[in-house]
């Protein structure tokens, strides 16, 4: 039950870090459509995948692999 | 040609990485043993599902063109001694490894513990290449026998018509369906589409086919968060289970790729993952550098379909097929059972080839996404020269590094 919930918790972050990130690229860029990307803008948009890679990991390396 | 032209926002690259990503990750090209499995011979997928998926993007591309809908078209020049050493130490650095510049992204979103060590050794090689080519062996390099951005019937996209590009990519497709269709997935599988066209059928559950999908599944598999006996599981047989590309899965997926790699040629640029590595070198110790001044002003929204290629592999192995490992120990069968289970070894082994895969990929202006996928799909000369050298070198590479050794999960 415990580990179901965990689980769901773990799919729904993944699905509102993937809408985090692309709305921050958005707004990192202010919609820019040149071929010159602003290495901060860059950053600032790794960070959230960065963090989510982190906790996902650190969640899962708990359980017993396949 | 004035037709419309779409210029999209560098954010939306990351929705474009992200589809195809995902969908890659679903192939199973993050594994490293999948590549190792194809420059050995044994499982032909990557080349019957880039076939099928181009062949689809192929006849799209030129057809949305054809309407009037200006693509960013961005051929690779053809300079044959630079591609063709770029494309010799690319395939000797994919046989090791068992990356592509894309597939390593995807790995880290997989969880995969030796892509901590392909990135910077990839970032090495980007910046070796970044201060070669300022030299003049760089600059012969890239510039002798240089025929410039060709298609394959040696003109450019701007000397032929519409019409013509696609009349030449309908027989061009049909080459690449015919690949796919009949090329065999599996080494001494007798079970081809070609078998099954001439008998009428395609025997799926006999013995040789049987253990070939079981132990497919299982290195897929292998050190993930997927429950024995789960759906990630079927998904992952079902992956496995044709002799050639013609389950609907495969080609949903290989349909899905080649219409994301056309959106992005239609929305901003080709797909491409390696030039992401010059420019982080660029940005970080060689700005000043000649080639890191022509990445810094032309990469475009490549870092950021990076991110997204990472995101979606991510995604794809929490969410859907389970096969994130956590960076869990787990060494490719082919490379323990030829080297032994040490992760030391497999680091350095994993270094090296992503060195010299990213130093050809940069000397050849390309990767698999940049020259092949993206080459293909724009019946590029360069994509297909590279793609045709790299196979080759990675072939021979694989016979000479594994030799005969299984590439069994349980040998």
């Amino acid at each position: 039950m415990l580990n179901k919930c965990g689980n769901k918790i773990i799919a729904l972050l993944m699905v509102v870090s993937v809408i985090a990130t692309i709305m921050i690229a958005a707004i990192a860029t202010r919609g820019a459509t040149g071929y010159i990307p602003d290495p901060y803008a860059w950053f600032y948009t790794l960070i959230i995948p960065v963090f989510l890679m982190l906790i996902v990991t650190a969640y899962y390396n708990e359980k017993d692999p396949y | 040609m004035n037709g419309v032209l779409i210029t999209a926002p560098q954010w939306v690259g990351i929705l474009v990485g992200f589809v195809i990503g995902g969908l890659a990750e679903a192939w199973g090209i993050a594994n490293p043993e999948s590549i190792i499995r194809l420059t050995r011979w044994i499982d032909r997928l990557f080349i019957t599902c880039v076939s099928l998926g181009g062949a689809f993007a192929v006849l799209l591309l030129y057809a949305l063109y054809g309407f009037g809908i200006d693509m960013h078209f961005s051929l690779k020049p053809l300079y044959f001694y630079g591609v063709g050493l770029g494309g010799i130490l690319f395939g000797i650095g994919l046989a090791l490894s068992g990356y592509f510049p894309g597939s390593e992204w995807m790995a880290l979103g997989e969880g995969r513990r030796d892509a901590l060590f392909a990135i910077p050794a990839g970032l090495l090689g980007a910046a070796s290449w970044t201060a070669l080519y300022q030299t003049h062996a760089g600059q012969w390099l890239v510039s002798t026998a240089n025929v410039g951005s060709v298609l394959i019937t040696g003109q450019t996209i701007a000397q032929t018509s519409p019409l013509t590009l696609f009349l030449i990519a309908i027989p061009y497709a049909l080459v690449l369906f015919a690949i796919a269709y009949f090329l065999p997935r599996f080494r001494k599988t007798k079970h081809s589409c070609l078998v099954a066209f001439v008998k009428g059928s395609c025997d799926e559950d006999n013995p040789q086919l049987h253990a070939i999908r079981e132990d497919t599944a299982a290195y897929l598999l292998e050190g993930s968060i997927a429950r024995k006996g789960g759906k990630a599981e079927k998904f992952a047989r079902a992956l496995s289970s044709e002799p050639n590309v013609y389950s609907p899965i495969l080609i949903m997926i290989a349909i899905l790729v080649g219409v994301a790699v056309v959106m992005g040629i239609m929305l901003h640029q080709i797909f491409g993952e390696s030039t992401t590595y010059s420019w982080v070198v660029a940005v970080l110790i060689m700005p000043t550098y000649k080639y890191s001044v022509g990445v810094l002003t032309h990469i475009g929204w490549e870092p950021f379909s990076d991110i997204g290629t990472f995101l979606g592999a991510f995604f794809s192995a929490v969410l859907v097929t389970k096969r994130f490992t956590a960076f869990r120990k787990v060494v490719p069968p082919s490379w323990r059972n030829r080297f032994g289970n040490e992760d030391w070894k497999r680091a350095i082994g994993v270094f090296v080839g992503s060195y010299l895969m990213l130093f050809g990929a940069r000397m050849a202006d390309g990767c698999a996404s940049g020259h092949i996928l993206s080459g293909v799909v724009q019946m590029a000369a360069s994509g297909l020269y590279f793609g045709v050298i790299v196979m080759i070198a990675g072939v021979i590479t694989a016979k000479i590094v594994y030799g005969h050794v299984s590439e069994k999960v349980n040998p």
